[in-house]
């Protein structure tokens, strides 16, 4: 069984696209390998090493950010601090996956314990100019920054800096000049940070106000009033030689903005020469702030979503309109600045038809009576048609083996006529705007399919491997659609599929590919307190 | 456990035997005490409308209620896409939100002080919001013609405002004893942080004002800072701040002041002007 690539980006004539920790590289043009990144501890014998590696990771982020609470007992010296709930320490407070938390913790905890390298790739983003890939490792919240060094046809991926970020970023862009990071949380946060740290940064830069002051405690005699309060006062004035907790990242970033959810995607768009930074959360926000420097002040919201927005697009040619989609059943499209509804498209209901199409034989996990769609991607394309240039909208759902091309009209700004297009597994990534492969083609397109699990479903595997399968596939817009090209990349022969063989791995894999449909709230989720 | 059932049953004898007692009856507090803290990051099983536009304010604010019976106003692109039903229009915006009203002291001890500008009580706690709605119920039964300009609902702000107030709408934001979050850990969880406050500016017009009031000296350095450190907020000066009649009502008039009044404990109190965006760099 292969690995699938969960995620991809352009850079420059290259290909990078990721499967579980490594990064691959591919040259558009002959669809020939080039290298492959692993990261550092996969390299000198896995087996050994990479719970090491993950433990050397956790301390890390223990000192550098006490807020994370990840603790672990590793040293024993240090005076025993209040415990904390290890199930707890990774997930945010009300995050969906909090009632799974304990479960998924297990999973990783054993996953460590057998050995399995987590570092999964989950965000992959490229410079324009093409000389720097930008990756996210989520284990260790990690944004790590690539050269992509090509020398006598030679290339490879250089890592030049990793800065672990306070909370899990889940999107992530790179401004137009290439200068700046930004990153967006899972806290609701979306910072900057330069591309290159400078090395000269001095810490906690006007950042915050006091240095390692005494332990003062917050509340005074006046303040409460209850008898189990004031012993609980009395208690910490004994404890004053503790060190007050402080947060505090080492290298140069910035606080633009945030949201108290989950954010979920952000972009960045320029109209009539003003920037704008959108963001999407789990709370069915759109939010629309100025750019930089002035992210402070919000301009509009697009409001109109009833579950969790996951991806938004504008595209490239027509920035005026946005379009947006997530748990809801229609896709929006929004007349963003104005923040009006502008159309809304069914999409449910295609992928109603075409579950009854593929029949029960295919689609295993059948609890489904109601379908529910979580839109993992929204795609801008330009295509000749009949030699007319149209544009088009691909749309693609978690576990639903298709793409759905729509046509977007530039009169009435609607989502048209879609293309139904069935895949031999589910899509996990796709790209658009890749540099022609074939005469005469246009808006050639490559998509990452999952080879490991069925089509349609996100839990239940393939049986058996025929080995065959491609997890790259090439798509090349002619007069009918999209139809699947000829051409192929070199993927690599996979040397280790351990983690493919265990049930925690396939548990893991599972959630780094499906994760979306978790963000959907649920009845009885978070009562009352 | 025999405990919490009593007591839950006497809750629900309680508001059972409402019905019995004339409307003008105020309804009792330890019937509706709840659990002073509530997660605001928790999903919880909030209503909150799409957008402002879907919010009905008819039955919060009956009075006000614009009387076009016949002609019922959907917003244009609302209709355009069929988005939820008619939504009554009210003659005029809620202007004043009392964030984390509690029992509702300064939400009802305000709605006299302005008879003319609607005033809304936000509260996350089920159990309270329904006390301020029984609370509000008689005091405008005892007192035909008033209080008809104050409402409570339950939300939680931190999420939700810009799905109740459009842009600019609210001239004041009453920020009053806030769950201080104590814990460094939690501080993301506090009513005020510069993020935060950038929706604060969103909701709030220019010339509007953010009223804070704290016992805990903690709380109001930090929501200082913070509102200090956003470039849409400037601290109101002491004299204008004294001068404020809201801010005579806050000190006295919040349930929570009147607790500290009777503990003698210390109150501070912090106002925070909202100016004009800047021109777009």
């Amino acid at each position: 069984m292969r690995m699938p690539y969960q995620c991809m980006t352009r850079c420059g004539d290259i290909l990078v696209a990721a499967r579980g920790s490594s990064i691959d590289s591919f040259r558009f043009q002959d669809g020939s390998l080039l290298s492959t990144w692993k990261p550092p501890s996969s390299q000198d014998g896995q087996g050994s090493k990479a719970p090491e590696t993950v433990a050397e990771i956790t301390t890390k982020l223990d000192s550098r950010n006490s807020e994370s609470s990840v603790e672990i007992a590793l040293d024993a010296a240090s005076p025993p601090a209040k415990k904390r709930k290890l199930s707890k320490s990774e997930e945010s407070p009300g995050h969906p996956e909090r009632k799974n938390g304990k479960k998924k913790q297990n999973n990783r905890a054993s996953a460590l314990s057998s050995g399995l390298e987590t570092l999964a790739v989950i965000i992959l983003a490229s410079t324009t100019d093409g000389r720097h890939v930008i990756a996210v490792t989520g284990e260790d919240k990690s944004i790590r920054v690539f050269e992509n060094v090509v020398k006598d046809g030679t290339q490879e991926l250089k890592q030049l800096s990793q800065r672990a970020m306070p909370k899990r970023p889940c999107a992530l862009v790179i401004s137009s000049d290439n200068s700046t990071i930004i990153s967006a949380d899972k806290f609701g946060d979306v910072y900057a940070l330069p591309l290159f740290p400078s090395a000269n940064y001095i810490k906690s830069q006007g950042q915050t106000l006091e240095p390692a002051k005494p332990f003062v405690p917050a509340a005074n005699e006046l303040t409460i009033h209850s008898q189990r309060n004031r012993k609980a006062l009395e208690n910490q004035k004994k404890h004053t030689n503790k060190v007050s907790e402080k947060t505090e990242l080492s290298f140069e970033h910035r606080l633009l903005l945030g949201h108290v959810s989950l954010l979920t995607h952000l972009i960045l768009v320029t109209s009539a020469k003003k920037d704008y930074i959108i963001t999407a959360d789990r709370d069915e926000h759109i939010r629309i702030s100025r750019g930089i420097p002035q992210t402070h002040i919000i301009e509009g919201f697009c409001l109109g979503h009833t579950e969790f927005v996951s991806r938004l697009c504008i595209p490239r040619n027509r920035p005026d309109i946005l379009i947006s989609a997530g748990g809801d059943d229609e896709i929006f499209v929004w007349d963003w600045k104005s923040g009006e509804l502008i159309s809304r498209t069914n999409l449910t209901k295609h992928v109603e038809a075409l579950k009854k199409k593929l029949g029960g034989a295919e689609i295993v996990d059948e609890s489904i009576e109601l379908v529910k769609v979580a839109v993992s991607g929204l795609y801008h394309t330009r295509a000749h048609v009949d030699d007319h240039l149209l544009d088009f909208i691909i749309v693609t759902c978690e576990g639903i083996p298709a793409l759905f091309s729509f046509h977007l009209h530039l009169d009435g700004d609607l989502l048209q006529d879609p293309q139904i297009v069935e895949l031999p597994g589910n899509p996990l990534a796709v790209l658009t705007d890749i540099p022609l492969l074939s005469e005469g083609s246009t808006g050639d397109i490559v998509v990452s399919i999952d080879t490991v699990h069925l089509p349609g479903s996100t839990t239940v595997l393939r049986s058996e491997p025929s080995g065959t399968e491609k997890c790259l596939m090439i798509f090349h817009h002619w007069d009918v659609g999209l139809v699947p090209s000829d051409a192929a990349y070199t993927e690599p022969v996979e040397d280790d599929d351990s983690v493919l063989r265990s049930g925690e791995g396939i548990g893991w894999l599972s959630n780094l590919l499906y994760n979306l449909e978790n963000l959907r709230k649920r009845d009885g989720d978070g009562q009352d307190a | 456990m025999v405990g919490p059932a009593n007591k839950r049953q006497k809750r629900d004898e309680y508001k059972n035997a409402k019905g019995d007692k004339p409307a003008t009856e105020l309804p009792k507090k330890k019937f509706y005490r709840q659990r002073a803290h509530a997660n605001p990051f928790s999903d919880h099983q909030l209503t909150y409308p799409a957008s402002p536009a879907h919010m009905d304010w008819s039955s919060y604010y009956p009075a006000f209620v614009l009387d076009t019976s016949t002609e019922q106003i959907v917003p244009e692109n609302l209709a355009r896409v069929g988005t939820g039903g008619a939504v009554k229009k009210l003659k005029q915006d809620v202007e004043v939100a009392d964030i984390g009203c509690g029992f509702g002291g300064l939400t009802v001890a305000l709605a006299p002080l302005m008879p003319n500008t609607l005033i809304l009580g936000l509260e996350i706690r089920t159990q309270v919001t329904e006390y301020v709605q029984e609370r509000i119920r008689a005091l405008r039964a005892q007192h035909p013609g008033q209080y008809e300009n104050a409402a409570c609902l339950r939300a939680n702000t931190m999420k939700f405002l810009p799905n109740f107030f459009k842009k600019h709408q609210l001239s004041k934001v009453f920020l009053c004893f806030p769950d201080p979050h104590f814990k460094a850990r939690k501080h993301k969880a506090r009513i005020v942080s510069t993020t935060l406050n950038s929706e604060y500016a969103y909701v709030v017009r220019p010339g509007g004002i953010i009223y804070t009031i704290t016992d805990v000296e903690d709380v109001h350095n930090w929501m200082v800072q913070h509102f200090n450190a956003h470039p849409s907020f400037e601290r109101v000066g002491e004299e204008e701040q004294e001068a404020d009649e809201c801010v005579k009502t806050m000190r006295v008039e919040t349930e929570e002041g009147k607790k500290v009044e009777r503990n003698k404990g210390q109150k501070f109190v912090a106002l925070f002007g909202r100016l004009e965006d800047p021109a777009w760099e």
